[in-house]
């Protein structure tokens, strides 16, 4: 049986030589390893719901901690889940259910599961599976773990835009440029102004405004 | 937050005589090419500002804005944000977010802002504005909740655009609207149970 140092070694080569990250480790009781070669048409929810997973109990260390974090990317972002995803879409909006959050959970569940953490410890391995970027951090720290940051911010941290806002509620708006439809430049309190002394407003009884930010997805 | 919209829209026809809207496209927040979380809308993320406009456009005609809010001839303005991201950089808009700006008494100069952050820019003989609710990202069904009984609060409550019946949007705290609108039989509020989104992972 090869060392997990010498598991994870390879494996960050294959990572290297197969960007599409098809190639995968997946911990069973013996550390063998198999790759995935198409996880776009595995519905792991299936193998979630009606597999026997191995009763393993395991100690996850940080190099499986990264080859878990990967492993939950790659099956986030595989054509399976996205369509499942997708479906569930419907039930959102019909339902005013929020079932995204409850796939991302099963599919960290199962990816937990995946490595051998069972039990009573599935709820520690999801909390480690979810705070991993900052265990492999320190791991990196402390010289115990050789890759790069950027290779252990999770998917979606990476592309996480939420920030704190500038003005907060009671405060007076701050003026920010914009752009109108036809990609002119705005001014958004000159904007608000316009639109607040029009329509139902006037210069003499100007009318609140009701800003709504979003985007197509 | 995707299926708030719905909920939201007709939020904002009811209080279409009251207030003018302001819609901002941001980045998306769910880009085919960074965070796909199954979207029917597939789309890329912005890389020019004609691409911005091109998706704007889409989300607008996605959700009927065109057809229902300009058909009742509500006062609105759709808008991009930078590609710098200038608005969300400044009110944390991205995902999505919704506020109240309420306008107030006009002034000539700029004033100093209420804890900080610096100045307002001045408007010239026009009102300054004051952002009197916005959402959260963390709880969006509550959120809008509290919204829609803020904008009761303000403006009473407003015209019935649902179609049949005197839904009351707004009037029940603690349960979204969809539940409110949906709930509402013979006048008899009807409890409905919601919980609120969490953080997403």
């Amino acid at each position: 049986m090869q060392s997990r140092q010498v598991l994870a070694r390879e494996e960050r080569e294959l990572f290297k030589q197969h960007p599409d990250r098809k190639w995968l480790y997946k911990h069973n009781a013996s550390w063998n390893v198999f790759k995935v070669d198409d996880l776009d048409n595995w519905n792991w929810w299936e193998c979630a719901l009606s597999c026997t997973e191995p009763a393993v109990e395991t100690d996850v260390t940080e190099e499986m901690l990264l080859i878990m974090q990967r492993y939950e990317a790659a099956l986030r972002l595989s054509s399976a889940t996205q369509q499942l995803l997708s479906r569930v879409y419907h039930q959102e909006v019909v339902c005013g259910m929020s079932s995204h959050e409850s796939v991302i959970g099963a599919l960290q569940a199962h990816v937990v599961k995946s490595f051998g953490v069972v039990g009573s410890g599935i709820e520690a391995g999801l909390a480690l599976l979810r705070s991993a970027q900052s265990t492999l951090s320190q791991a990196r720290n402390r010289a115990e773990l050789a890759v790069d940051q950027d290779e252990f911010v999770p998917h979606y941290v990476r592309f996480n835009r939420l920030r704190q806002p500038q003005v907060q509620v009671g405060q007076q708006l701050l003026d920010s440029p914009l752009h109108d439809m036809q990609g002119g430049r705005l001014k958004f309190l000159s904007t608000m102004q316009a639109l607040s002394t029009s329509g139902p407003g006037s210069p003499e009884q100007p009318c609140p405004v009701v800003v709504v930010a979003s985007s197509l997805t | 937050m995707r299926y708030l919209w719905a909920d939201l829209t007709k939020l904002l026809q009811r209080y279409r005589a009251r207030v003018s809207l302001l819609f901002v496209h941001l980045a998306e927040a769910h880009a085919e090419d960074e965070w796909p979380i199954g979207s029917p809308v597939q789309v890329l993320q912005h890389r020019h500002l004609q691409h911005r406009i091109a998706a704007a456009e889409q989300f607008y005609s996605a959700l009927d804005l065109n057809d229902e809010l300009l058909k009742m001839g509500v006062n609105m303005q759709m808008t991009v944000d930078t590609m710098e991201n200038s608005f969300h950089d400044m009110y944390g808009s991205w995902p999505a977010q919704w506020f109240l700006a309420v306008p107030q008494a006009p002034r000539s100069q700029a004033a100093p802002v209420e804890g900080g952050g610096g100045m307002a820019a001045p408007v010239e003989g026009g009102p300054a504005f004051t952002m009197t609710n916005v959402s959260d990202y963390d709880s969006p069904l509550l959120t809008l909740d509290d919204f829609a009984a803020h904008m009761f609060e303000q403006f009473g409550q407003g015209e019935d655009t649902v179609g049949g019946g005197s839904t009351a949007l707004g009037t029940v705290h603690g349960l979204p609207i969809s539940a409110v609108t949906k709930g509402v039989q013979g006048g008899q509020d009807v409890v409905a149970t919601a919980s609120a989104a969490g953080t997403m992972q």
